[in-house]
């Protein structure tokens, strides 16, 4: 048992009081806290689309495609050149073979 | 009182100490689901280019492809053109040289037609100077056809004038059948029957 006065219960009140005001301006703090975490978590996630990012991988790859196709294309000229420089040896063996069966030899 | 005071006091601080901590916590664990979250978008984004991309490559090829096709073909065409244009030519050059091979092949012409043709009665129509060569032949080409149709036959030279580099036109006499045996006439029907052998030894070496 504790023999309190008047004037150490009023001490006390105050005191409470005082932690209290305390008390609320930690949950204050701590929402604050979350708040801007949830500011943080938001410009984060709206920073996902990063265009430079992806532009330079779509330039990338648009780069590649387009190097795979010169390199093709290259390949393929070659061999249309090379069909008209067989053609232009084999066109008088052809000529010949066409004489022959016109004049059924 | 002072006891009091104090217990009060630190029972405070404590509870502050985990409000706070608590929020910070909160703050970590909010920021950590916003880093993953974005990971798992950026990924996916990644891959839905990759896709787009994969699709641009295979649809770019394809038509590079398909253009090739296309230039490998005309040349072809181009290059079968050029060699029949080389035969005509060489044929034009046998006609005007008169060399015997053509000369020789005036009459298996003619026999040709006429061993095709019903009737009796033919008239040769060919040029004026394969025709001063037939002339000398003629009863012997009709002993030939006969021979052959098993009837008695009569060839006649025409005056018409060939429209052709050479080679001969039969014509029975009602005029009702004719049998064009010109050269030109000749090498479409050779491109039309023998196309392949010939695109064959003009290709001879290439992949095509």
């Amino acid at each position: 048992v504790i023999n309190l006065s008047v004037e150490d219960i009023k001490e006390l009140v105050a005191k409470e009081k005082e932690n209290e005001a305390e008390l609320k301006k930690a949950q204050d703090e701590a929402s604050h806290i979350i708040e801007e975490a949830r500011k943080e978590a938001k410009a984060i996630l709206s920073d996902v689309q990063v265009p430079s990012y992806f532009k330079t991988l779509h330039e990338q790859e648009i780069k590649r495609v387009e190097e795979k196709k010169s390199t093709w294309e290259m390949e393929c000229n070659r061999a249309l050149e090379n069909l008209k420089s067989k053609a232009g040896e084999n066109v008088q063996k052809t000529v010949d073979y066409v004489i022959k069966l016109i004049f059924g030899a | 009182v002072e006891d009091l005071k104090s217990q009060l006091g630190f029972l405070r601080e404590s509870e502050v100490k985990d409000i706070i901590e608590e929020g910070k916590k909160q703050a970590a664990q909010i920021i950590a689901e916003a880093h993953t979250k974005a990971d798992e978008m950026k990924k996916r984004e990644i891959e839905q280019i990759r896709a787009n991309i994969g699709e641009i490559e295979i649809r770019e090829l394809e038509a590079a492809k398909s253009e090739q096709k296309r230039r490998m073909m005309n040349l072809k065409i181009q290059l079968i053109e050029a060699a029949f244009a080389a035969s005509l030519d060489t044929l034009k050059q046998m006609v005007n040289e008169q060399v015997l091979i053509y000369r020789n092949s005036l009459e298996s012409l003619i026999v040709e037609a006429t061993s095709q043709m019903t009737g009796s009665q033919f008239e040769v129509i060919l040029s004026s100077k394969d025709a001063e060569f037939v002339r000398k032949k003629l009863k012997r080409i009709e002993q030939e056809i006969s021979t052959i149709r098993n009837i008695s036959i009569t060839l006649g030279i025409s005056n018409e004038p060939l429209r052709s580099i050479g080679g001969v036109v039969v014509r029975s006499s009602d005029g009702k059948q004719v049998f064009n045996n010109t050269l030109e006439a000749r090498l479409a029907k050779v491109r039309q029957e023998n196309l392949p052998e010939i695109a064959k030894i003009l290709f001879e070496g290439t992949d095509a």
